[in-house]
């Protein structure tokens, strides 16, 4: 790494999402492209995304499609964006098998440089494939069932705690209730339904705070307190979380891996 | 139905490292993973290849897709996440049920999944531009079969307007090729 380099990394260490994004987007060959200051062969747009031909396409008639608004990678984007990208990605993959009369498509996306992204716009490629057309095919293999359970766990906690938020969403405003029900809730019988819904607020509230405050000594012992009811809690309708150390690495901290 | 591997999945008649599940999708760990957190999401109903799924499910797999991503990212904190749908046997899909790989990537995990790009000159370029055109201008046109309206803008519509004689030649096109979905499939064994 160069001084150059390094003094690069550093400047976008410090930068916050915000002005990283701004950053990004200052630079970023896609969105001069959707802007038309540097031509493409376009193939679709609309209000929110456009597809253009990938001037080094893996296989003739590779389509790029990208949201108009800059994102690094697809964790920052809105689920209503995502949405509609799912399905022009399936229009353009039957226009692809249409027009070309191709045997398949690979639909491809890569989130971060070590998945192989490029461009720091993120995109779904869209490749017409032919049987022994030499690109690449997913490669597999044998793995301990033991290790695969332990990892299914792992992720599954993640995933639940992650759809668990967005559920409760609409309840963030209600804190300070959770609060008081908290208190009340050491004397219940956790047998109850109540208890049990309380005990799921509480899993929500608590990774609010790990988020929020994950530093602050406060909260932790909140959260040993509240781990501790949870033990308690009979019901296993979601797989426990026992107070695991998060991993560290933030979505900024992925979208800065971008130099 | 059951002889298709992901419909024994979603019946329960064979057994899974089950992650996620709704009424549309499910997720499982791949058993025969790329990388430990190889994800493989599929439809609960069986649908051979991406075109053929509703476009309310197509979207929320992705979404769906989104969001285990994150989770990798979360959970075993990868560098990045490769999703990969390989959309008929030609692509390598080895099984007839529409599916999303999701695959944690880290710096030197020795996983290559990169293409080599191709070199195509600016006639080849315009020719295959066009071709495409030809049927993506019609994206627009689709009528939602069923589906919730999802926002398609009508500037377009307008845009091509003048080349809507041409529509009718498409059609008995569409007709003509629908069965090279099904044809592919067949030669699985």
């Amino acid at each position: 790494m160069t001084e150059q380099q390094r003094e690069m990394m550093e400047k976008l260490q410090k930068m916050s999402p915000e002005e990283l994004k701004e950053f990004q987007k200052k630079q970023c060959i896609f969105c001069q492209i959707m802007s038309g200051k540097i031509p493409a062969k376009k193939v679709y747009e609309d209000e929110k995304v456009c597809a253009v031909l990938d001037i080094n396409p893996a296989n003739r008639g590779h389509v790029l499609l990208m949201p108009r608004e800059h994102h690094a990678i697809m964790p920052q984007i809105s689920d209503e964006e995502i949405k509609h990208l799912g399905i022009i990605t399936k229009k353009l993959s039957h226009a692809v098998l249409k027009a070309l009369k191709s045997e398949g498509t690979t639909i491809f996306i890569a989130n971060g440089a070590a998945a192989g992204q490029r461009a720091q716009h993120f995109m779904i490629h869209i490749i017409p494939r032919e049987a022994h057309d030499g690109f690449p095919t997913i490669p597999q293999h044998q793995m301990s069932n033991s290790d695969v359970s332990a990892m299914r766990e792992k992720i599954q906690k993640t995933i639940n705690k992650m759809l668990g938020i967005e559920h409760k969403k609409q309840d963030k405003h209600n804190k300070e209730e959770k609060h008081n029900k908290q208190e009340s809730h050491h004397t219940k019988d956790s047998h109850t339904d109540d208890a049990h819904e309380n005990h799921e607020e509480q899993h929500v509230e608590h990774k609010e705070h790990h988020d929020d405050h994950k530093h602050n000594e406060k909260h932790k012992q909140d959260h040993e307190v509240k781990t501790k009811q949870k033990k308690q809690a009979p019901k296993k309708s979601k797989p426990e979380t026992k107070p695991k150390e998060q991993s560290d690495v933030s979505l900024d901290d992925i979208a800065s891996l971008f130099k | 139905m059951t002889e298709c591997e992901f419909c024994g999945i979603v019946n329960g008649e064979f057994e899974s490292e089950e992650i996620y599940q709704d009424d549309k999708v499910i997720a499982v760990l791949h058993l025969k993973p790329t990388v430990p957190g190889h994800i493989l999401l599929f439809t609960k109903k069986h649908y051979p290849i991406v075109e053929e799924v509703p476009d309310d499910i197509c979207s929320h797999m992705l979404a769906i897709a989104n969001k285990l991503s994150t989770a990798i990212f979360e959970s075993i904190a990868c560098h990045g996440t490769n999703i990969i749908i390989e959309n008929g046997t030609a692509a390598g899909q080895a099984i007839p049920h529409v599916s999303v790989h999701i695959i944690p990537r880290n710096e030197n995990d020795k996983v290559n999944l990169e293409w080599q790009p191709k070199k195509l000159s600016n006639d080849e370029m315009d020719i295959v531009h066009a071709q495409l055109l030809a049927k993506t201008e019609l994206i627009s046109h689709e009528p939602e079969h069923k589906e919730q309206e999802h926002g398609q803008d009508s500037h377009d519509n307008n845009d091509h307007g003048n080349k809507k004689t041409g529509h009718d030649k498409h059609d008995s096109k569409v007709q003509k090729t629908e069965n090279y979905k099904y044809k592919q499939l067949r030669r699985i064994p």
